[in-house]
């Protein structure tokens, strides 16, 4: 009967990675592949970072705001719902759902110290206007459950306090990819525990063992990461601008 | 690839995204002042369905949606409880909004937005003023333990309510009791409570820790309230009908004790304590004012309104008092009486009516009796029932800023 997170609609909504990689019609349209899609949400997470830094708010807020954003494009166009809009709302939302709020002209004036480029630029009213629509497109879900929670108490008892840092770390990058749509967060806290310790070189298999997962799917999980690294290094600025300069064209 | 066992992922839950207009139902009347709006009793008109809509007031709001309704409406969604009303979806209004020039400019959200509840028949108070409504012990006990129940699932998910009172009590014909307005309602947890707002709950229900302007509390607040709910319906009206907090801590004091180090350990270190403090000593009478209470009903009301938050007794505990468990027992919600709908808001609109008829036929007499004007004014204790929010600064020394509530 608790609302945990196995009773919550955050579960229940978990998806598939092949009903997270889907790029609407209306950004197919416009040249957009996956990778681009791929490539735009996760610019859009670490522009999402940026906005925090700036306005000041605990990590907490930055996932929440990340997780709204790409639960968002599961469901709605990039054409529809541009991302440079989108990202600094689902931040203005995430910050008083997570009780951390942040005004609605300081993030306006943020984000034009941010970005120069007026296609960047944004009225108060236009992020308001954009609360609403993704307040409905969320289906006012608005609890996220995040693996930071279950994070010390996981390293406290696999004896691996000293790799805290890299995993809180490792843990922040992981919003730069689709996991917290996909895998319960618990399992992506112990796919980055995990990494920590071939990173590090620590014994863990004994650990892991006894915990009683799917061990598989935090192996998947941690491969999925590794990954990630390796392909983030070849994604430039010029790669990055051209799939958002796909999103400006006009059919 | 995801881990949920199968049919547990729930992907026929609402199949299409975003939300249905508010012309799906159709307003029947007005039954209640929510938090932050209206409430109407409204039928669906595709199933005939009867259910109430809260408006949540967007006008004057210049931070976008409020966040009272994001905390509303995330702990709706997260609890799930038989004895706590059901959210079942949200609902918006095309607003006619135009702009300058007359079109219309495309935000359809100005027109508002709608939380659909579930309709129930009564709210608590609305019930209890009903002319000659007298509430038998077995449907006292079965109230006093569904409203424990629901505020134990509340408390233990984490969630303190913080406007506890008769008119957020919902009970429906079948003898339910759901508790609603989670309006001021917020998550706590109990490694970092503290900077919460003083500033909740209804004056009459509000917890001397409050009071005294503590900003560190739990879910002993929301237990006060049930205290002084549960000594309303043996009293038969409300115990600390307080005007102001002055008064209203006065009033505490009366029956329950002044507080001090040895019956309350800290009290003194809470911000307004010296100010409040009174001059005279004053001793716990509730046993004294009570005594005609049943051995068990005052043993329990006791621990629930214990001054120190840290003594009073929990919602747990409480389901375990004697009282619950001697006869006689509480009875089947099921074998309660059914009644005509009544609401608080209702009772109210219709003694108003009511007074204003007897007023107009009183001025066609020669002579209106002083005493009836002033209890057109005051003396009906339930027409001059408080609001949590209409209990704002009422006080120079209350008038410390607070942008929005915490």
């Amino acid at each position: 009967m608790a609302a945990n997170f196995w009773t919550s609609s955050h579960y229940k909504q978990l998806l598939d990675q092949e009903e997270v990689d889907v790029v609407q019609p209306l950004d197919r349209e416009k040249g957009i592949t996956l990778e681009d899609f791929k490539i735009i949400k996760m610019h859009m997470a670490n522009y999402i970072g940026r906005l925090a830094q700036s306005v000041k708010v605990r990590q907490r807020v930055v996932a929440t705001a990340v997780a709204y954003m790409r639960r968002v494009y599961t469901r709605k166009s990039m054409t529809e719902y541009d991302p440079r809009l989108v990202a600094p709302t689902c931040l203005y939302l995430a910050s008083k759902a997570e009780e951390s709020t942040v005004q609605a002209r300081l993030l306006v004036f943020y984000i034009r110290k941010i970005y120069l480029d007026e296609r960047y630029r944004y009225e108060i009213k236009d992020i308001l206007e954009m609360e609403m629509k993704i307040l409905e497109a969320l289906n006012y879900y608005l609890v996220v459950f995040h693996p930071y929670r279950a994070l010390p108490q996981l390293l406290q008892d696999a004896g691996m306090n000293d790799v805290t840092q890299i995993c809180w770390g490792l843990v922040n990058d992981t919003y730069k990819m689709d996991l917290i749509l996909i895998h319960p967060p618990h399992l992506i806290a112990l796919a980055c525990i995990y990494v920590a310790s071939v990173l590090k070189d620590k014994e863990s298999t004994a650990w892991f063992e006894e915990l009683r997962v799917e061990m598989n799917v935090v192996k998947n999980i941690a491969m999925e990461i590794l990954d990630f690294y390796d392909s983030h290094k070849m994604i430039t600025e010029e790669r990055i601008n051209a799939s958002m300069n796909k999103l400006a064209l006009r059919q | 690839m995801a881990i949920a066992v199968p049919g547990q992922l729930n992907v026929s839950e609402s199949p299409s995204w975003g939300s249905r207009s508010v012309d799906c139902f159709e307003k029947l009347e007005q039954i209640g002042e929510g938090t932050y709006g209206q409430v109407y009793m409204a039928r669906e008109i595709k199933t005939g369905e009867i259910v109430a809509l809260k408006k949540i007031r967007m006008d004057n709001e210049r931070e976008g949606f409020p966040i009272t309704a994001i905390r509303e409406i995330k702990i709706l969604k997260k609890l799930h409880h038989e004895n706590v009303i059901k959210l079942k979806e949200i609902v918006t209004s095309p607003g006619a909004e135009k702009d300058e020039q007359g079109r219309p400019d495309g935000n359809k959200y100005k027109g508002g937005i709608y939380m659909v509840f579930e309709y129930m028949d009564h709210d608590l108070t609305g019930l209890a003023d009903r002319p000659g409504m007298r509430f038998s012990v077995p449907q006292i006990k079965c109230y006093m333990r569904q409203l424990l129940t629901g505020l134990h699932y509340c408390h233990v998910n984490q969630v303190l309510h913080r406007d506890i009172k008769g008119s957020n009590l919902l009970i429906d014909n079948e003898g339910n009791l759901k508790l609603a307005d989670f309006g001021l309602a917020r998550s706590f947890s109990n490694d970092h409570n503290g900077n919460l707002t003083n500033r909740v709950i209804t004056l009459w229900y509000r917890p001397p820790e409050l009071l005294l302007g503590t900003t560190r509390y739990g879910p002993a607040v929301d237990m006060w309230s049930v205290g002084c709910i549960f000594a309303e319906l043996l009293h038969g009206k409300p115990i600390f009908p307080g005007k102001d907090e002055p008064e209203q801590l006065n009033k505490i004091f009366e029956l329950c004790g002044a507080p001090d180090e040895s019956n309350w350990p800290g009290v003194s270190k809470i911000p307004w304590y010296n100010n409040f403090k009174p001059t005279r000593p004053m001793k716990r009478r509730l046993r004294e004012v009570f005594r005609h209470f049943d051995r068990h009903a005052l043993e329990l009301l006791e621990r629930m309104l214990a001054l120190d938050p840290s003594q009073r007794i929990s919602a747990k505990d409480a389901l375990d008092a004697e009282y619950f468990w001697t006869d006689p027992l509480p009875c089947d919600p099921k074998s309660l009486p059914k009644y005509e709908s009544s609401h608080e808001f209702q009772t109210k609109k219709k003694r108003q009516q009511q007074r204003q008829h007897e007023e107009t036929a009183n001025a066609k007499t020669p002579a209106p009796t002083a005493a009836h004007s002033t209890s057109a004014n005051s003396a009906d204790w339930s027409s001059t029932r408080p609001n949590a929010t209409g209990t704002e600064p009422t006080h120079a020394r209350f008038s410390t800023p607070s942008s929005c509530r915490t």
